[in-house]
Formats: C-alpha cells, sequence, structure tokens
C-alpha cells in the first residue's frame, strides 16, 4: 500500500492543504469500492486531525496522530490497514520529516512560488538524496506547486520552476490552484465537493483540481509500484 | 468513403481505478535508526521533542558525607590515584579500607565491610 509523504521544511508551503485534498479525493474515489485511505498527522499543529474531528469527513478515511519517535511504526501499521497512506508533516527540518521519508514510496514537496519556498524545497531534496545513498534506496519525489494562480504564471514562478526541471527534479504538471474553497473545508469540514454553493464560490474549479492532482499522484504511483524495489 | 482515424481520446479523462492500488506493496529495507539519525542530522533535519531526563547510571550508594582534614597535596595524590586505577574517590577509600583489613587480617571488620558493600 502506497505511501506518500509531504515534505518541506518550510511552514506555509502548503502541506496540510496537499494531504488533506489528496486524502480527501482518494477516500471519495475508494468510497464505493471499500478502499480505505489513511492520513497521518504527525504535524504537533494538528491542523490535520483537527479537520478530521468536523463533520463530513470521509467514512473511510482512518486518521492517526503520530510523532518523530512513532512516525515509522505509525506507518508500517497503517501500510497494513489501509489502500493509500498519506503523511502529513511540520514545516521544519525535523527528524519526523527524515523518519517519515525513510518510509515513503513517493515525497510530495508542496512549494510556492517563491524563492523561499524553493530554497526548503531544495532542502528537503538533499536530505532525499542523503537518506538514498546511504541507505542504497531510491526516494521518489516531486515537488507540487501550491496556491498558484488559475489565470497567470508569474515570472518568479516560471524561473523556479526552470531551475528544478534544468536540475532533473520531477514538478508535478498540476498544481494546487488558490482557492477559497481549499481553505473552506478547513472550517466546514468534509471534503470540497460536498460544500454548499450558496456559501463557498468555486466549488466545481477546485473539485477539478483536486482530482487533476490525485490522477497525477496515483499516475506516479502506479509508474513507481511496478517498478524495481531497488529503483 | 474513406473514414478518417480518430484521435484516441476514450481513456484520457478516465481515472485510474483507485481499488487497483489496494494489493501493491513495495518492500521497503529497514533502516537502522541510528544511522537515519546521523544521515538527517547530517542534513540539518534534527530532533524537535524535549530531551527526555535521563539519570546517569543507576542509584548511587554513597549517601553519607565524612569529613576530615588531610595533609596539603593529599586530596590530589587521591585523585590521581583514583584516576589511574579508573575508580571514583569514595570507591577509593573502600579500595584502600578493604586493603587494609585484608592484610592486617581483621576479620571482623572485614566480614562487616563485605556487609556493608554487597
Amino acid at each position: 500500500m502506497p505511501t506518500v509523504v509531504m515534505a518541506s521544511s518550510k511552514g506555509g508551503a502548503g502541506k496540510t492543504t496537499a494531504a488533506i485534498t489528496l486524502a480527501s479525493e482518494l477516500s471519495r474515489q475508494g468510497e464505493e469500492k471499500d478502499v480505505k485511505v489513511a492520513l497521518i498527522d504527525a504535524d504537533p499543529n494538528k491542523h490535520g486531525a483537527k479537520w478530521a474531528k468536523k463533520p463530513g469527513c470521509p467514512g473511510n478515511l482512518n486518521v492517526y496522530e503520530s510523532d518523530e519517535e512513532t512516525i515509522i511504526d505509525d506507518i508500517e501499521k497503517a501500510e497494513d490497514e489501509n489502500a493509500f497512506v498519506i503523511v502529513d508533516l511540520e514545516g521544519t527540518a525535523s527528524i519526523a520529516v527524515a523518519n517519515a521519508v525513510s518510509r515513503a514510496d513517493l515525497v510530495i514537496i508542496p512549494c510556492q512560488g517563491s524563492q523561499d519556498d524553493a530554497d526548503e524545497a531544495v532542502k528537503t531534496i538533499k536530505l532525499l538524496r542523503q537518506q538514498s545513498k546511504a541507505f542504497r534506496r531510491k526516494i521518489a519525489y516531486s515537488v507540487l506547486f501550491t496556491r498558484t494562480s488559475a489565470a497567470i504564471v508569474p515570472r518568479t514562478l516560471k524561473f523556479i520552476v526552470s531551475q528544478f526541471k534544468d536540475a532533473g527534479v520531477d514538478v508535478f504538471n498540476v498544481s494546487l490552484i488558490e482557492k477559497d474553497a481549499y481553505k473552506a473545508v478547513r472550517s466546514y469540514g468534509g471534503i470540497v465537493n460536498n460544500l454548499d454553493p450558496k456559501e463557498v464560490s468555486g466549488i466545481e474549479v477546485t473539485a477539478s483540481n483536486a482530482k487533476a492532482y490525485a490522477e497525477e499522484v496515483k499516475r506516479k504511483l502506479k509508474e513507481i509500484m511496478s517498478g524495481d524495489s531497488d529503483g | 468513403m474513406a473514414e478518417r482515424a480518430g484521435l484516441d481520446l476514450d481513456d484520457f479523462d478516465d481515472e485510474l481505478d483507485i481499488a487497483e492500488f489496494a494489493g501493491t506493496k513495495k518492500s521497503k529495507p529497514k533502516v537502522d535508526k541510528k544511522e537515519l539519525s546521523k544521515v538527517s542530522e547530517e542534513a540539518g533535519f534534527v530532533s524537535r521533542q524535549p530531551n527526555k531526563r535521563r539519570r546517569r547510571g543507576g542509584r548511587t550508594p554513597y549517601t553519607q558525607q565524612k569529613n576530615f582534614k588531610m595533609r596539603p597535596e593529599m586530596p590530589e595524590l587521591i585523585v590521581e590515584i583514583a584516576d589511574e586505577i579508573g575508580v571514583k574517590d569514595s570507591e577509593l577509600i573502600e579500595l584502600a579500607i578493604e586493603a587494609l583489613l585484608t592484610k592486617k587480617k581483621m576479620k571482623d571488620q572485614l566480614n562487616r565491610y563485605k556487609e556493608i558493600t554487597s
């Protein structure tokens, strides 16, 4: 059962939004097929766990709270009980991040189109490369741009994307667009698709963005899971 | 009439079946936690949890104090001997007493010594 870890040592990069959105969309798709999804919240702020306690959380989504000491065991346990495991982490260079990525099939590095975010993404990539080297295991990772504009691509973002691509870093084709609906689920609870259109705008666009993101994750995972175990 | 070849766009928007991931598990080698911590710290990823207070070793049996005067430089000599033998001051005094009692064949006191230190 694939484990996807959201990692970036920068706070506010969009890790929790990326984790909740993926967990919600996979749970939505898996509801009728009885596919279970796990969301492990290892961020001491527990924003993910707080969201899950609000009404409307999918029934097939299991939420676990974790910390740096138990994260490895928690991931392994969740892998046995769920079809997907999604791990949300604190935005710091912590050992919890290092422990979680050691059990990841795919690491998603959320990053806003700013130099600060990109610098921290590079720090995370260096950790992944060092771990891959030390433990002779290829850890797949991809940078996901977050809070992007649906209408324009600013020059700074273009420059950062091109720098990652030139360095051979995989970058998601899709990005998480800046939409109020992503924020609304955090206050109302539940998933984007079930928000009330009278209360929140842009639900359809956001749901479609979430779906495209989840599809790209699944495609990456399919490729990873069918590859050699040592990459 | 000739028919144009269509573009194969049928499954373009189709989602991958989520159920196909349920049975997939990729073996991930177990990593040594100490080695993992070392690699992580080298990359600047450190522990964020408060350090647990650890008592060094067990509870010490040396709870009583005895103050007495010595000749100058004797304390330094005691430290030197203790360092050389690899024991602490309190242990050194005990070893010295044990050696003395054994040498002088003071059986009663030696037995008491053994009772105290057992």
